[in-house]
């Protein structure tokens, strides 16, 4: 399984890098959606990014948008992955063609169940 | 607080959360309960029973599907009872207030936007789901009597802290508390040998799903 986290923040992806390689899955990194974008024009097949929302350059309700418009990848889950909890937003969210949505901060169980709830099979973050 | 009380909660591992095991409630939403609903169709009554039901999450999940998968709820009489031995967890659950890292547990965002209101940090279970459901302070190796027939009773994650003489008192009134035709659920990773007495598994024998043996 391949894993795009998008977020602005070095130390999130860190830790999210850190937590899914616990659970056996690799991931690329992008720092805004437009990053988030270029990678998935080259790299191509993700099964799940986990987007940040409120980034500089192209924020991750944008990055959705465009994404779903031009139907890149339509099969890849999007997880929101974000302090935000207005429910009009994760509303939005959703709307724009998001799966799933994740409030930070958050748990490796969580995580894991939120993927579960994906379809996508992770075992349980091994303790390290 | 009475000691024994006091200990007890201090003892007790309340940890659960909304949809806990997946295998379970897909399931429960896939066959049990659809079963259920066709057997119950005449009278359009549900008894459901949480048994060892902590902070309520297991009753509010239930409640969720029933409320996803019944056509014409409405007409349905529908009481699914929450039951713990710690007063604490009881009174939680009744509040049917939930923190982040509860919300951000299991439950999918589509039932949380669906049947639960936020404010700040709080997020409350909506009114006509939290009416569909009861709690109350029981201890289950204690006697069960004043409770109804049930038609699915969940016994999760909640055997491996009782003694054999409760566990088996215990199923035994389970058994007594379901319904011919209904179904007993037991945790993922719960040992189940001394339940094939009472109950016999409903599909394979790897089934968390039981039904009772008639007793003659
Ligand atoms: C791990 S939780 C299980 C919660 C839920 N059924 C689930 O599977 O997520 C176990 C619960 O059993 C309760 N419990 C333990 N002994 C009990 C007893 N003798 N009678 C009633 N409840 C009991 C504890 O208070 C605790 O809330």
């Amino acid at each position: 399984m391949k894993v795009l986290v998008v977020d602005d923040s070095s130390f999130i992806r860190e830790y999210m890098r850190h937590l899914l390689g616990r659970m056996g899955v690799s991931c690329e990194e992008a720092a805004d959606g437009s990053d988030a974008l270029e990678i998935l024009k080259t790299h191509g097949d993700f099964d799940l990014m986990l987007l940040d929302l409120n980034m500089p350059v192209m924020n991750g309700l944008e990055c959705i948008k465009v994404m779903r418009r031009s139907k890149l990848y339509p099969e890849m889950k999007v997880m929101m992955v974000t302090t935000e909890a207005d429910h009009s937003l994760i509303l939005r969210a959703l709307d724009q063609g998001a799966d799933e949505f994740l409030m930070k901060p958050f748990t490796p169980e969580s995580l894991r169940q939120k993927m579960v709830l994906l379809g996508l099979s992770v075992c349980s973050p091994q303790l390290i | 607080m009475h000691l024994y009380r006091a200990v007890s909660e201090a003892m007790t591992v309340h940890e659960t959360n909304f949809f806990r095991d997946r295998t379970t409630f897909d399931a429960l939403r896939d066959h049990i309960l659809p079963k259920l609903i066709e057997r119950r169709r005449s009278s359009r009554r549900l008894r459901i029973w949480s048994a060892a039901c902590s902070t309520g999450q297991e009753a509010y999940s239930v409640a969720m599907l029933l409320r996803e998968h019944l056509p014409q709820r409405e007409d349905w009489d529908i009481r699914i009872m929450g039951t713990d031995i710690s007063q604490q967890t009881v009174e939680y659950a009744s509040e049917g207030t939930y923190s982040r890292p509860e919300v951000n547990c299991g439950l999918p965002v589509r039932m949380l936007l669906r049947y639960m209101t936020r404010s700040e940090e709080q997020w409350q279970i909506n009114p006509d789901l939290r009416a569909m459901c009861d709690f109350q302070r029981r201890n289950l190796c204690v006697s069960t009597a004043g409770l109804p027939l049930f038609d699915l009773i969940l016994l999760r994650n909640v055997l491996f802290y009782l003694d054999s003489e409760c566990r088996t008192s215990l199923l035994t009134a389970a058994h007594h508390h379901l319904a011919e035709d209904g179904f007993l659920v037991l945790g993922e990773i719960e040992q189940a040998e001394d339940v094939t007495d009472l109950f016999q598994p409903n599909d394979s024998a790897a089934s968390l799903f039981y039904r009772p043996r008639k007793i003659v």
